[in-house]
């Protein structure tokens, strides 16, 4: 419709200077008026000035019969000679002049040669009859030319926006005016360009003609490159109102904000869960919702018909309202909202892309976030629980044998089961409430699908990733327990009595204790193979044995004082790493007097101490029974990272390459470079460029095969691409988009 | 030859100006004048390569274009393997506060941190999987562990206030991608991004005892200029818009606060104790010059900034303070901004311009007779109409540039300075106080 507007604005030009004058003088204006109109269009009109409006209107549901059709819905101009609605010398587009020629053709529906700019008059008698058949019809044949519906459209636009000016009998067809449009709107909506219009018409309308009857729905599509009307309504209400802008008209605010590069995949893949997501961060954030503070600028409309019998554009200020939408802080607000939902679905819809349709399975679930309420997800999450309930009961942790829990999983278990499986269960579990051990996010050690677990309820603060406080405790208590296991000189309450020590003295949170707890109970029942500590130990050099034995005892002694059952244990772990168990006591001692002699360290030794000195710290009452030296804790804990880091070694998992099950992507060492990549990358390249898109997903395998992380390889990538050939390889929104005109760059270089 | 312009930059510019909004991509195709201050500003760039580290203060009326310069600036500096940062100051969003805003400043920048792939922000991740990349590399030759590998490479970091846990959070997204564990990772960049408001909630989700609060916030953005040179770029740019907030703010410390803040930058930028980092800043002549509530207001700062006397006198600019002033455009600028403009539509074929110079003349003049001459002062809303008629042009071919001009709206600029009151606020306000701040403001990316 554009070209129309353009010659709209033109005649319009002119018009106002017909109107600048006096009535005499206008009319003395009209020859070149006329001149000019006929030859920027090539045709005169039989206009006729005295004809109004309201004597060849049809009203709504009165029958009309031109030639032999008989059209019973009415709302049309029928007649001769009815002007534009601004009075120009060209007659009403939208007028049936009955006199004029039809003929019946073979095809309703047909493919009629119809101009950008539709009007009845230039219409060929073979399509003049197919538009008063499908009036006749009932204007709800789908499959129609949209160049009918528009000529019928310019009608209502002309009626309701034009006549109801000087005409009571227009101003009172204005409701059903707009019922009739928001009807061809349903029907005709797969049309944009008459979808735009009539959108913006009926919500014009609304508001102009029928405010008290006005009720706004939230636009549910993104508009092209301005709000919808209605949307600019609904908030100036709201905020005029002061009253909390609802989640949903805050989204649909943010999609339609006309930068908005709209929403990442998942919040279309799985919508159901992005807008429970969206609905609940959004209360979270806003309560009741967003309050806008009310702008000094009123609320202004605008409308620009499509019929080019009204040339000007159609405005309307709204005093009531104030202009919501040159807000641009709130926006920012819902967008983190928004975006903050979009991330944590994310690794849903990532499986979703991968298990197209599997909705509801057990993996699929274990990665849904935190704000989705499971129940209606199938019955596999119910038996799951049910599982858990029969057995854990009121108390509040349960050992169970892994299978129970496992077999509502189907893995392919072959003995084991891998970290992500061990991730689905832990998570899965977590959403029920429940914390398991063995934790692979915390010890590194998988559920044992022959063995056990211990599930327990989750209270309070329940961390999600070990403190260093709480690996060490991990650490020790495990070389306990692995050491006592063998024999049974050390008794169950000697062992507690250890992890009680440990989570008073690291400062365990509650939560962390709790977990501790849980992996006490755990180790009791599946202590850590001797065998396989003792492969690890043959790494560990005896210096660093030492190192750790010292920390140990640093540990026991944390309290200032080494009671029997730990000298009972460490004795064991001195056995175990080759020293003398008796000269335990001769290095507790000398633990315990270098404590107590010297300053403390509240500095580690990479910095020259020869120009600092060190103030020592206030002495600690030694009497209580349970006093922790802050500063000497933190010391230990800060001085202790190359033992711990040989501690944890010892506790690895025996681990074979993380993909070892994955067959390993063969690079060639001939090939050369690209864009001075390296290998690897150079391998991914020359795999990327096969296509146009390649899918994240393949991607992500991909990127796997070469244990790389699929963002730091399109950085990589793109920026030596950028450097080599000033352009970058790979868009990356979701999918990869390859840039076809580089990718052809490098296949040359190949066959080079 | 011509120089082509891709079909994205011209979208972008062409879009972003329509809707009267500094584009993010391809300005230097539009950008007039101000080679010297733009030459300066590439010093800055360079120097910061180098490891040095500058701080300049953009000042320019409403409407000179600051927005305009600070991105083109921006853009140079990705061009040059560098990282930015940048975002406007607001009320939620200040250099320093107790309450959240200054962490909310932090949370900003970082969302909008770029890279030359990543132009329009959101770039933090890549920046981390990159810096990763490189240890796995490392890793897989030396045979070393991944994360002693990225611990080790982290060793300067870790010296420095916050740095060890900023070590730790890194190798939790390590962790994070290796377990398969998306949460995790999705954890370590809400970190990262500052988005923890609580110690317990980050203990809890990455074992780390301390966040990026308030008061750490510049401390974490020097941690970030290592890091981000440990992960292969070449510098970090920080770009802060609408100072102005700052001097609005009505309540004396907190302005004080900030500016403070400020100083404590200027210093270490001067005294060469930062590296690899720089800022600039952009604000209006009030937020400078203004005795009771500008910089000015404070003493230590007015020294330091005070221009050159002599060259004011002369009426020069002297470009080595850290004090940069943007003039308004003038007529003669404004005229060869519309033939860019015009170049712009054209793809960059002057075969294909839609109007002839005469059509801006004319543009020029009738906007001069709606508006006078804030037409060419602040000219946002010139510009704009403009851009609408030659989008219109485009879409219809044979349509004559004559009949639309006399049909063009064009109407003077508000500043939105004017229409909000100061801000009112105390240090100790807790928490930002949401829904009542919101102001009239043109639409900013």
């Amino acid at each position: 419709m554009g070209m129309g507007v353009l010659i709209l604005i033109f005649v319009s030009i002119i018009i106002l200077v017909a109107y600048a004058n006096s009535k005499k003088a206008a009319a003395g204006s009209d020859t070149r008026l006329q001149v000019r109109v006929s030859t920027s269009f090539g045709y005169g009109d039989d206009v006729d000035t005295s004809v109004r409006p309201d004597s060849v209107w049809i009203p709504k549901n009165k029958p009309v019969s031109i030639h032999d059709v008989r059209i019973g819905d009415g709302m049309l101009y029928v007649g001769t000679g009815l002007p534009s609605a601004e009075g120009q010398r060209f007659l009403e587009p939208s007028l049936i002049d009955p006199k004029l020629p039809i003929k019946q053709s073979g095809e309703p529906n047909g493919k009629f040669h119809i101009g950008y700019w539709p009007e009845y008059k230039e219409l060929s008698p073979e399509a003049k009859y197919a538009y008063l058949q499908w009036l006749a019809d009932g204007r709800k044949n789908p499959r129609t030319n949209i160049g009918f519906v528009f000529i019928f459209f310019y009608g209502l636009e002309r009626r309701l926006l034009s006549d109801s000016q000087t005409s009571k009998a227009a101003l009172a067809e204005a409701a059903d005016i707009i019922n009739e449009a928001q009807r061809l709107l349903n029907i005709y909506s797969r049309h944009g360009s008459f979808k735009r219009y009539a959108t913006k018409f009926v919500d014009f309308g609304r508001v102009k003609f029928t405010p008290n009857k006005i009720s706004i729905n939230v636009p549910k599509e993104k508009n092209y490159d301005e709000f919808p009307l209605s949307l600019q309504v609904g908030l100036s209400y709201y905020c005029a109102k002061t009253k909390p802008i609802p989640a949903e008209w805050a989204l649909y605010w943010y999609q339609n904000y006309p930068f908005h590069k709209g929403l990442r995949t998942a919040a279309g893949r799985c919508e159901k869960e992005f807008l429970t997501l969206y609905e609940k961060k959004y209360r979270d954030k806003f309560g009741a919702g967003l309050m806008l503070k009310e702008p000094k600028k009123r609320l202004k409309l605008s409308y620009r018909p499509a019929t080019r019998s009204i040339s000007s554009e159609q405005t309307l200020t709204l005093e009531s309202l104030p202009d919501a939408l040159k807000l641009i802080r709130p926006l920012k607000q819902i967008e983190e909202v928004v975006e903050s939902a979009i991330d944590e679905l994310d690794p849903y819809s990532r499986y979703l892309g991968r298990n197209p349709g599997d909705t509801s399975s057990l993996p699929a679930l274990s990665l849904l976030p935190k704000g989705i309420d499971l129940r209606g997800y199938g019955d596999g999450i119910s038996g799951l629980e049910e599982t858990i309930r029969k057995v854990l009961g009121q108390k509040s942790g349960a050992v169970f044998r892994a299978s129970d829990i496992l077999d509502h999983w189907s893995f392919k278990s072959d003995g084991k089961i891998s970290k992500n499986e061990n991730l689905s269960v832990i998570n899965l579990l977590d959403r029920l409430g429940y914390s398991v051990e063995p934790d692979i996010r915390f010890t590194n050690m998988k559920i044992v699908p022959s063995g056990k677990l211990v599930v327990f309820k989750k209270t309070g603060d329940v961390p999600d990733s070990p403190t260093k406080e709480y690996q060490m405790a991990h650490l020790i208590l495990s070389l306990a327990m692995a050491v006592s296991s063998s024999d049974g000189e050390i008794s169950g309450e000697e062992k507690r009595h250890l992890a009680n020590h440990l989570q008073t003295c690291l400062k365990l949170s509650t939560g962390e204790r709790t977990r501790l707890s849980a992996l006490f109970t755990y180790l009791t029942i599946e202590p850590p193979k001797l065998s396989s500590l003792r492969k690890h130990l043959e790494g560990v050099n005896n210096e660093q044995r030492r190192a750790i034995l010292e920390f140990l005892i640093s540990i026991a002694n944390a309290d200032n004082r080494v009671d029997p059952e730990e000298i009972k244990i460490l004795k064991k772990i001195y056995q175990f790493f080759g020293f003398d168990p008796e000269s335990i006591y001769h290095d507790i001692h000398s633990g315990q007097t270098k404590y107590a002699k010297e300053p403390v360290v509240v500095k580690t030794s990479q910095y020259d101490s020869s120009h600092e000195y060190g103030i020592p710290a206030e002495k600690q009452p030694k009497e209580e029974a349970l006093s922790l030296d802050e500063i000497r804790l933190r010391s230990i804990v800060q001085d202790t990272n190359r033992v711990f880091g040989v501690l944890k070694d010892i506790f690895e998992e025996d681990q074979a390459p993380s993909n070892s099950n994955q067959e390993q992507e063969k690079i060639d060492p001939d090939l050369p470079a690209i864009a001075s990549l390296d290998s690897e990358h150079s391998t991914i390249v020359r795999k990327l460029v096969e296509r146009d898109i390649f899918p994240r997903n393949e991607f992500e395998d991909l990127c796997d095969k070469f244990q790389l992380l699929p963002d730091g390889v399109i950085e990589t990538i793109n920026e030596s691409f950028i450097e080599a050939y000033d352009d970058m390889l790979i868009e990356a929104e979701e999918d990869l988009v390859i840039n076809q005109a580089m990718s052809k760059e490098i296949l040359n270089a190949r066959t080079n | 030859m011509p120089e082509q312009i891709r079909t994205k930059d011209r979208d972008a510019i062409i879009q972003s100006l329509r809707a009267g909004v500094v584009p993010r991509l391809g300005l230097h195709h539009i950008q007039v004048g101000r080679a010297k201050e733009i030459e300066t500003l590439i010093g800055d760039i360079e120097r910061i390569a180098d490891g040095g580290s500058t701080i300049r203060f953009v000042i320019g009326e409403y409407g000179a274009g600051k927005t305009f310069f600070l991105n083109l600036i921006r853009m140079a500096a990705i061009q040059k393997g560098f990282i930015t940062l940048h975002a406007d100051l607001s009320p939620e969003r200040r250099l320093y506060a107790t309450g959240g805003q200054a962490r909310g400043l932090y949370t900003e920048l970082l969302r909008n941190l770029s890279t030359r792939t990543k132009p329009d922000g959101g770039g933090l991740p890549s920046v981390v999987e990159r810096f990763i990349t490189r240890a796995l590399k490392q890793a897989k030759e030396t045979g070393e562990k991944v994360e002693s590998v990225i611990f080790d490479s982290m060793d300067q970091l870790t010296e420095l206030v916050g740095g060890f846990d900023f070590a730790t959070v890194v190798s939790a997204y390590w962790k994070g991608h290796n377990q398969g564990d998306e949460q995790l990772k999705i954890n370590a960049i809400r970190w990262l991004r500052g988005e923890f408001s609580t110690k317990t909630d980050a203990r809890n989700a990455l074992g780390v005892r301390t966040i990026i609060d308030d008061l750490n916030v510049y401390d974490h953005l020097k941690l970030l200029a290592k890091f981000i040179k440990l992960s292969g770029y070449n510098g970090m740019l920080i770009c802060l818009d609408e100072m102005v907030n700052l001097y609005k703010l009505a309540n004396t410390q907190a302005r004080r606060s900030n500016y403070e803040q400020i100083l404590r930058i200027l210093n270490d930028s001067l005294q060469g104790i930062a590296s690899q980092i720089g800022f600039v800043l952009g604000g209006t002549p009030e937020f400078l010059m203004d005795p009771r509530k500008g910089l000015y207001s404070y003493e230590a700062l007015q020294t330091r900034l005070a221009e050159n006397t002599f060259s004011t006198a002369v009426g020069v600019q002297d470009l080595s303070g850290p004090v940069i002033r943007l003039a308004n455009l003038s007529q003669e600028e404004l005229f060869v901004l519309l033939r860019n403009v015009r170049h712009v539509f054209a793809s960059g074929n002057p075969a294909d311009y839609l109007v002839p110079d005469e059509a801006l003349k004319q543009f020029m003049a009738y906007c001069s007779k709606k508006i006078g001459e804030a037409y060419f002062r602040t000219p946002r809303n010139s510009i704009r109409a403009f851009v609408d008629m030659l989008s219109l042009l485009d879409q219809n071919a044979g349509m004559d540039w004559k009949m639309l001009l006399q049909n063009i709206d064009v109407s003077q600029e508000e500043n939105p300075d004017t229409l909000i009151e100061d801000i009112e606020d105390t240090p100790d306000t807790v928490g930002s106080r949401g829904n009542d701040e919101d102001d009239l403001t043109t639409f900013r990316l």
